[in-house]
């Protein structure tokens, strides 16, 4: 059986005044069914885009895209707009980072839940099931919630509908790009509290988009490290803590502000590329210490242990190279 | 103890009158001792950037009273006094006029205050870049051709281009990838020393704090909950917000895990809404708070050396029912 998701050579350009910027360069991704899977990257790194691709969001006319991404056997980007709206909302569904604005503030969240309830299989009592799924998210007093509007609510609150918005038509695929990031750190704990349970309990698959390594070691059970629109390493998530492999993965690691206080955080020198003219081969080598000419040359994936492959010249035997 | 060069008294500041006023500082008392980094954390509301404003003198208090190097901050400040305290505030992409260049940015502050001659003023504006780890390439650039992370760095720049003894630090890394955020708390600790700088530093992430803070205020809804030495209040967090805000910083080791304090989550889902208008602020999130919470609001009481905690469990007037939890 395929997986859920499998995203295959996928390329993404805008064409723009300065050029063509070349923002994913071929990425392979799998999400299997019932599996939380992350992609963790740097603002600019493509994580953000590839969500929108797949939702079909990115339609405008100075987007070239490559490759496929095949949702359950179908390709996505092949489909007419009014196919892709039949997936959409009812078999994959997205959370955002920022709950106010992803809500419309001028309608009250029971109007906004409804219009979400209807788009799945048609149901008579909407309220009933509106109600029902507020109460997963843990809002102990659903009828006032329903009649409240957005801004009546706190962040948090906020976020819960959402989180019950999208898994009120049971989809198979939840893409959540930073949840509650825009909120308190004590908000971003609860969602993802929340979300964990409740796509464990329905067996739902998830995409998850962070820029913290420390969320991603606490939600997903496989890894992407993204870096300038490159997959560069990939592995179940206790593997890649166990043992980053990829310079990059390594140098994020060493960035996170530690608990124990022991050292500073050390950070990457440099700044990520200008994508309309990437540095040939390896993007990170302008900012690898590892680094040699070898590096200017496109890097092939080698495993490094089970289902734990990394791009880098460092983990290939010379009889491949 | 020395002359804390920053004291801070029942501080209060309200937006509008009566019963419907927004208390964003409700009673604050701190001081900063000269060379330290005091951490000022919270969540958005507690009043932390409120805190920055006052003491910049952007805004008035309401009640209360701040001194600095122990005379009063007055309502408008001298040339020497705004010399003195400067600001790096959060959003490296506004901070910056996008019509000057980083040459015009860095030699405003030179001028306002009759710092240096201007034949003198481009080659230490130079020598500033090159102190925060730019080139002087860059002083002809204008903000839109830097990236967040210099950004920053140049607003530091500007900031210590008049020598100042205190700098407020508002939120000046939250906006950055954690890969430029370390470099960034690096420079600021190296700045620290070569300068004998004292950092206020405010910040929603309590995970940068334990690295470069010595001192740790936790704030919330316009108070101080607990204050103490850093290495303190990560080892033994008395109020149960601090516990909540350790306990929600995602770790990246299982060595960090453990020194995270538990937390019932569980149960703060299942928190309702509860009225919070006579006793302590945080009752309603509350997991622990019991009849007397409700009641009266909890003193700052000292649970250590140079450390107090403002709940009701330190003072012994509640027992957590759930021992484990806590």
């Amino acid at each position: 059986m395929p997986a859920l998701l499998e995203i295959d050579r996928l390329h993404l350009r805008f064409r723009l005044f300065e050029g063509i910027s070349h923002v994913i360069n071929g990425i392979d991704l799998r999400v299997e069914r019932g599996e939380r899977v992350a992609i963790v990257g740097e603002s600019g790194c493509g994580k953000s885009v590839t969500v929108r691709l797949i939702l079909g969001l990115l339609q405008q006319n100075n987007v070239l895209v490559e490759g496929s991404i095949r949702f359950d056997g179908v390709d996505l980007l092949q489909l007419k707009r009014a196919r892709l709206r039949e997936i959409r909302g009812r078999r994959i569904c997205a959370v955002f980072q920022d709950p106010m604005a992803s809500l419309n503030p001028t309608f009250k969240v029971y109007d906004q839940l409804r219009t979400v309830i209807q788009r799945g299989e048609a149901r008579r009592d909407a309220y009933a099931v509106a109600r029902a799924a507020l109460q997963e998210v843990a809002i102990t007093d659903p009828d006032r919630v329903l009649g409240a509007y957005p801004f009546q609510l706190s962040g948090g609150l906020n976020q819960r509908v959402l989180i019950a918005m999208s898994l009120v038509n049971q989809p198979d695929l939840i893409l959540a790009d930073e949840p509650g990031t825009a909120l308190d750190v004590t908000v971003q704990e609860q969602t993802l509290l929340l979300m964990r349970r409740l796509t464990e309990q329905r067996q739902s698959s998830v995409l998850l988009i962070t820029h913290n390594l420390g969320v991603v070691r606490e939600f997903a059970d496989r890894v992407y490290v993204m870096y300038a629109g490159n997959i560069v390493e990939q592995a179940p998530t206790p593997e890649l803590f166990a043992n980053p492999r990829h310079p990059y993965t390594q140098a994020l690691l060493a960035s996170v502000p530690t608990l124990s206080g022991e050292r500073l955080p050390e950070g990457i020198d440099g700044m990520v590329p200008d994508y309309t003219s990437p540095p040939e081969g390896c993007r990170f080598h302008p900012r690898c210490p590892a680094a040699t000419s070898v590096c200017r040359r496109p890097q092939p994936f080698g495993t490094v242990g089970e289902n734990h492959l990394v791009a880098c010249r460092l983990y290939r035997s010379e009889h491949h190279g | 103890m020395a002359e804390p060069l920053l004291r801070v008294r029942d501080l209060r500041k309200h937006y509008g009158e009566g019963s419907r006023a927004v208390r964003a500082l409700d009673g604050l008392t701190l001081n900063v001792e000269p060379g330290e980094t005091l951490a000022v954390v919270g969540e958005s509301g507690s009043g932390k950037t409120t805190l920055a404003n006052l003491i910049l003198g952007t805004e008035h208090p309401t009640a209360g009273s701040i001194a600095f190097q122990g005379g009063p901050l007055p309502a408008k400040r001298s040339l020497e006094l705004r010399r003195k305290i400067q600001y790096v505030q959060q959003n490296p992409m506004t901070t910056l006029n996008p019509r000057r260049t980083i040459l015009q940015s860095i030699r405003l502050p030179l001028q306002t205050h009759h710092l240096r001659p201007r034949a003198e003023q481009r080659g230490r504006a130079a020598e500033l870049l090159e102190i925060v780890g730019m080139s002087a390439a860059y002083l002809n650039r204008f903000p839109r051709a830097l990236s967040g992370g210099q950004r920053q760095r140049v607003a530091i720049a500007r900031a210590l281009a008049v020598e100042p003894t205190l700098l407020v630090l508002d939120e000046p890394t939250s906006a950055l990838d954690v890969s430029v955020q370390a470099k960034a708390l690096s420079l600021l600790v190296d700045l620290q020393r070569r300068f004998d700088l004292t950092y206020l530093f405010i910040t929603h992430d309590l995970s940068v704090v334990r690295t470069i803070a010595s001192r740790v205020a936790v704030m919330y809804r316009g108070g101080v909950v607990e204050i103490g030495p850093t290495r303190e209040v990560f080892a033994a967090p008395s109020h149960p917000y601090t516990r909540m805000l350790i306990s929600s910083i995602p770790v990246v080791s299982e060595a960090e895990q453990h020194l995270k304090p538990a937390w019932p989550w569980e149960r703060i889902l299942a928190l309702g809404a509860g009225d919070a208008s006579e006793g302590c602020a945080f009752a309603p999130r509350c997991p622990f708070a019991d009849e007397p919470c409700w009641r009266e609001p909890p003193p700052l009481t000292m649970v250590g050396d140079d450390h107090s905690a403002a709940c009701h469990i330190t003072t012994g007037m509640v027992v957590p029912a759930d021992k484990d939890a806590w």
